[in-house]
């Protein structure tokens, strides 16, 4: 009875349907979008599996880099794989360059291939391209990593940790803020210095200070799918903030004239939305990092007015940040959706009207605690003495 | 042919989960929205009302199962049996219908869906041609195996639960609530009706049999509702109604320590166990009742392969496309359910009853 | 049987053929004739000279009857303990070849056996197929009353019964069924000895042929019966409630009934501390699974399920598979089979050709195929892993049984990923459930679950808190510490 069971089995092995031997995949790394005349062009970076002539067979993976367009994402897809001879393989994306042109029209139009395609998974970055074409980001070479696209992701990861004015966005925060009530999204951008045809080349990272090299920029505001506005550093600043992301943050203060930066190391924000007012507040740690000027830090007083100083600042930045969202109409720290969650009755009022009438004229109301606990190692300026 | 309680327990809980991970989310999360979790605790208390029919029905006779207490029912009887057993072979080729989807739509998507579905039917063949107490043994290696991976994927979520997506509370209403139980009630709950074609002097320590099925039965509610609360908690109600699988992508976005990651394929496989392991009981079923009914002899398994090709058949041909099948889970099943479930055991009780009296 | 000394020798002697080893021996006391038959292959002369010696020369000196004071004489002189009276061909020739001597006196239909047996066994020396680093190394050897004695020594509980019957019509082989009365189930022992007289073959010649008429109706490719060589392994599992089977003419003792976690037991695991036992044997569970599913899991994730691996691991599979003409599943095909080659071909070599064969193997497999660009080096890292890690176990019908089942995940992950693989799981373990042996699930303590039973199957606790012997096998006189019900 059993043998017979293997009978049929035979008959399936005529050909295995998902059946793909690894040399046969184009593994993609990055992909970017751009607009030409209407139409989509998308440039993927593929990891190039070739292997090196020499004879002891030493691995060194490198990219290739092609290009197809079309009027819609898949169709642009179709036309890069016409140049390609392995079979594109999209699981492996470590980031989406989009151009800015692309992010002013209509974005879920771009992504909604990506959410549909089985093969992709959502943990992939989104960047924007700033002053530039999103093909040329993706084609700068780097002395550090193999591949730029995992540059770019790797870059994205650690800065997000460490400065506080950038924001990474994967692909399920990124989709969730889009279709969220009373929330949009903000995505970071990158932008190429030095000569974007030079960084194509590979005499870019043989020398040590390569010419033409990636730089992480200005967050990129949006208002429902469509890119408005871009945000400087204070008010990159301010959004991450509000949004609870500062890991760590240097707030820089004038005093008498001279430099003191205090690091924060922990903040936490909470906002309260209630009759047409916010309240933000927010709890902080700090240490002192850097002294420039001649204080003396025995001084209790010092201490005060440098925490006071301090705390102007955050607001400051606080400020910035929800002024540049007034301007532009567009409510991307989530206040909408504090409304939805605690009164839904009231937000199913206003909820057409949130972005352009009723959010820039909210009222803010910011209260920091900040405790300056540290002075680093040393308890007092540096001295020089005769 | 001896079951232990336990294994009872545990075979019963492949029932209840085996259409949860696919329709019953669905429908739950469309109707009620984000108060699906609600909907879970009001069907749960609801759920007294079929489990008590189903324990008069198994002490009704303890040593039949519930085709030879129909059978004595005279002719009426058999054709209620004739009909129970049409509709747990529909049931069957509804879980395949949904497994198959599911293997087609992430894993094999090129290939053809008949295939997928024969690959499947080769294992649920091999269980269902053994007898009861390996059926049973297998069912408590899947059981563990499941709820062992099912603790590491809840685990591995539960940092990145952010409560404040369940809110606003309470904001859809009573009626899309009432009907989010409803349908879970129906996709889940009445198909524990199958497994009363286990006679109750089959089970060992038969007397603490209400014990370890609740605990067991307990552990799944909660482990569904869990299910729930982490799909909404993290992806927000919006993006859980738009995917047609939200737990499997919830699984795409562990990363512990940038090592345990890309581990969603093998987390899944606990929905391919359950699923297997109920279209084999209703297989069981199928078997039983045909040869208790009509009398007739298991020749070579033939009555098994049949049925198996006949779930084949009915899975592959039933939707037209997956909107249809999704309306179809969403309104009319638990209707369905509803009815051969739940009235047709209700009227077998109530002729049980006035034919003892 | 004839009456007449002439004829009875000569229906012996043509029975046998006229074989060259029987020798016969005539005496004349007080004019009656007595005859010595013996097989000379497998009788010892010193044992006969003895008796001839000394029981002969006393009955010369007495006047009765001589055959009935032939009988009184060996009964109270000859220092050997069995003497028989049979009378007729078929048994005179078993005890002639079991090295009994025949006397036979002119006129009477009865002969007197004794027994005169050569020593033709090895003495009892160190176990070679299952060694242990701190335990007893005394094995059986292929003498039944040796190994009888090997156990008894062990467990002097007057319960331990031994019973004894003979299986094969032309061996007539000794098969010894030894189990402790009040522990092991009585239904079990006498399901077991209903097989053993339901067996009609013509020959025994090892335990394992008991194991497989024992079994035929269950075919599965993993082991049913543990066949061991250790005394101190029978002792263990016959006060755990098992039977033991000890065949004439082999050192492999049969314990029946077994579960498939007794073959993750090894005897060392009881004389080390109870902490290193545990790991060890949570490793070796560890290691059934890699050798069955690495090779399968490492072709479903290069061919289906790509998304598994992370980019930079995927990319560097992806250039080594660059330089490798041959699909994944023919690569991998080609290095099992031929590492199987390889492991057989070690087997059967004799000592002398030594740790060749093992560096040509090695050499051949490693370098120069992945230089000559015929495997890829990642296939050959996980082909060894799965191997390694299957010859950890004590039995090899086990390492059988993983060979077989790892050809066939290998097959499945080829045609279908990670879902074949998982299909297959279910049959597997649909499988293992199915099997019974003498009435005991094959899965348990996992399959009827019992957590009491874990704590020697899975882990091994402490003696003090190993306190019942596994409630699988047994039902009475369950608790081992303390006393007994």
């Amino acid at each position: 009875m059993k043998k017979l069971l293997i009978i049929p089995l035979i008959f399936l092995l005529t050909g295995c349907w998902n059946y793909r031997e690894l040399n046969q995949l184009a593994i993609t790394t990055g992909i970017a979008v751009d607009k030409e005349n209407d139409n989509y062009k998308i440039t993927i970076m593929i990891a190039n599996s070739k292997k090196s002539s020499s004879s002891d067979g030493s691995i060194t993976p490198s990219a290739a880099v092609y290009d197809g367009t079309g009027q819609t994402i898949y169709e642009a897809f179709k036309d890069t794989s016409l140049s390609v001879s392995k079979q594109i393989y999209l699981s492996h994306i470590d980031v989406l360059v989009l151009s800015e042109e692309v992010a002013k029209n209509n974005l879920t139009d771009v992504i909604d291939f990506l959410f549909r395609y089985p093969q992709t998974r959502n943990n992939f970055y989104l960047v924007l391209a700033k002053d530039k074409k999103a093909s040329d980001i993706l084609k700068v070479t780097t002395p550090l990593e193999t591949f730029p696209s995992q540059n770019l992701a790797k870059n994205l990861e650690i800065t997000d940790k460490l400065q506080g004015f950038t924001y990474t966005v994967d692909f399920t925060d990124f989709t969730k803020s889009l279709v969220s009530e009373g929330i949009n999204p903000i995505l970071p951008s990158v932008t190429v210095i030095g000569n974007s045809e030079e960084g194509n080349k590979e005499e870019n990272v043989q020398q040590n200070e390569p010419s033409t090299y990636l730089k992480l920029d200005m967050l990129g505001l949006f208002k429902k799918d469509k890119f408005v506005a871009w945000a400087n550093p204070n008010q990159s600043k301010g959004i991450n903030i509000i949004n609870n992301k500062i890991y760590i943050l240097g707030v820089i203060i004038d005093y008498q004239n001279e430099k003191i930066v205090t690091e924060i190391t922990e903040m936490k924000t909470d906002f309260k939305v209630e009759n047409n007012k916010v309240k933000i507040t927010i709890d902080t740690t700090g240490a002192i990092q850097e002294v420039n000027a001649n204080v003396d830090l025995y001084n209790l007083k010092t201490i005060e007015e440098i925490q006071n100083s301090d705390v102007e600042k955050i607001k400051e930045y606080v400020n910035d940040a929800i002024n540049l969202a007034k301007d532009n109409k567009t409510d991307i720290f989530g206040f909408g959706n504090y409304v939805y969650k605690n009164n839904p009755k009231k937000w199913n009022e206003i909820k057409d009207k949130w972005d352009d009438e009723i959010f820039p004229s909210l009222e803010v109301e910011i209260e920091v605690n900040l405790k300056l606990q540290a002075k680093g190692s040393i308890n007092n300026i540096v001295e020089v003495r005769e | 042919m001896k079951v232990t309680n336990s294994e009872y327990a545990c075979l019963s809980s492949f029932l209840i989960r085996s259409l949860f991970f696919g329709p019953a989310i669905y429908s739950i999360l469309h109707f009620a929205l984000q108060d699906g979790w609600i909907s879970i605790i009001v069907s749960f208390i609801l759920s007294f009302i079929p489990l008590i029919i189903y324990y008069k029905l198994l002490n009704c006779n303890p040593n039949d199962n519930i085709v030879s207490l129909n059978n004595k029912l005279g002719l009426i009887g058999k054709i209620i049996n004739t009909i129970l057993t049409a509709f747990v072979i529909f049931h069957a080729s509804l879980i395949l219908w949904n497994l198959t989807n599911f293997i087609y739509s992430q894993f094999l998507f090129q290939t053809p869906l008949i295939v997928i579905a024969i690959i499947i039917s080769f294992g649920i063949f091999y269980i269902s041609i053994k007898n009861l107490t390996t059926i049973a043994r297998t069912g408590t290696v899947f059981f563990i195996i499941s709820t062992i991976l099912y603790f590491i994927a809840a685990l591995s979520l539960i940092g990145k639960c952010d409560l404040n997506g369940l809110k606003p509370i309470f904001n859809s209403g009573i009626m899309p609530i009432l009907k989010g139980s409803f349908s879970s009630l129906g996709l889940n709950i009445f198909p524990l009706f199958i497994i009363l074609i286990i006679p109750k002097n089959n089970i060992k320590n038969n007397d603490k049999i209400i014990s370890s099925f609740f605990k067991v039965y307990i552990f799944r509610y909660l482990c569904m509702l869990s299910v729930l609360v982490i799909c909404v908690a993290i992806l927000g109600i919006e993006l859980t109604n738009l995917y047609q699988y939200p737990e499997y992508h919830i699984l795409k976005t562990i990363n512990i320590a940038n090592f345990f990651q890309r581990v969603e394929s093998v987390l899944s496989v606990q929905w391919i166990f359950d699923a297997v392991m109920s279209i084999a009981l209703c297989l069981y079923y199928v078997k039983e009742s045909i040869t208790k009914t009509f009398n007739l002899k298991n020749k070579f398994n033939l009555i098994n392969i049949i049925c198996i090709i006949s779930i084949l058949i009915i899975a592959n041909y039933i939707f037209t496309s997956n909107t249809v099948a999704e309306t179809f889970y969403k309104n009319i099943y638990p209707f369905l359910t509803s009815i051969f479930f739940l009235i047709i055991p209700l009227i077998i009780l109530i002729i049980v009853k006035v034919k003892k009296t | 049987m004839d009456q007449e000394l002439d004829k009875i020798i000569n229906h012996i002697k043509t029975m046998n053929g006229n074989s060259t080893d029987i020798n016969v021996r005539y005496f004349n006391i007080h004019n009656q004739k007595v005859a010595f038959i013996f097989l000379e292959s497998v009788a010892n002369d010193d044992k006969i000279s003895n008796f001839l010696g000394k029981s002969l020369s006393i009955s010369v000196r007495s006047k009765k009857n001589l055959f009935e004071n032939l009988f009184d004489s060996i009964n109270n002189t000859i220092p050997n303990s069995k003497v028989k009276i049979i009378d007729n061909y078929d048994d005179i020739f078993y005890h002639l070849a079991s090295g009994f001597t025949c006397v036979f006196v002119d006129g009477y239909n009865k002969a007197i056996t004794l027994e005169t047996k050569a020593l033709l066994d090895r003495s009892v020396t160190e176990a070679t197929s299952e060694p242990v680093l701190k335990g007893p190394k005394d094995c059986f050897i292929e003498n039944i009353l040796a190994n009888m004695g090997l156990i008894r020594k062990r467990i002097k509980d007057p319960n331990l019964y031994f019973e004894e019957t003979k299986v094969g019509k032309r061996t007539k082989t000794k098969v010894v069924i030894g189990y402790i009365k009040d522990i092991a189930d009585e239904e079990k022992v006498n399901l077991l000895k209903k097989k053993l007289e339901k067996i009609n073959i013509d020959g025994i010649i090892d335990s394992n042929y008991i194991k497989e008429l024992l079994t035929d109706n269950q075919k599965s490719f993993l082991p049913r019966v543990i066949s061991t060589e250790r005394p101190d392994l029978t002792a263990m599992g016959l006060l755990d409630g098992k039977i033991a089977i000890i065949v004439e003419n082999t050192p492999y003792v049969l314990l029946l009934p077994t579960v498939f976690a007794d073959f993750f037991k090894s005897p060392e695991d009881y004389y080390t501390k109870p902490f290193n036992a545990s790991f060890t044997r949570i490793l070796r569970y560890i290691a059934f699974f890699i050798a069955i599913l690495v090779p399968a899991f490492y072709i479903a994730v290069t061919t289906f399920n790509m998304e598994i691996v992370p980019s930079s691991l995927l990319i560097s599979f992806s250039i080594q598979r660059e330089s490798v003409p041959f699909p994944t599943i023919i690569e991998v095909l080609i290095l099992v089979i031929s590492y199987e080659i390889l492991r057989e071909a070690d087997t059967r070599k004799p000592q002398i050709m030594g740790a060749s064969i093992s560096i040509v193997g090695a050499l051949i497999l490693g370098e120069a195929a992945v230089s000559a660009g015929v495997i890829s080096p990642i296939v050959v890292i996980v082909i060894s892993i799965s191997a390694v890690s299957g010859m950890g176990f004590n039995d090899p019908d086990i390492t059988n049984a993983i060979r077989i089942w790892r050809i066939l995940f290998m097959l499945a992950a080829c045609l279908f990923g990670i879902v074949g693989i998982v299909i297959l799981f279910i049959i597997f373990i649909t499988k293992l459930n199915s099997i019974e042996v003498l009435g005991t699930p094959y899965l348990a303590p996992l399959s009827p679950f019992s957590l009491k039973d874990f704590k020697n199957s899975l882990t091994r606790f402490p003696q003090q808190k190993i306190k019942t012997r596994p409630t699988y096998f047994n039902k009475k006189n369950i608790n081992r510490i303390g006393s007994d019900k």
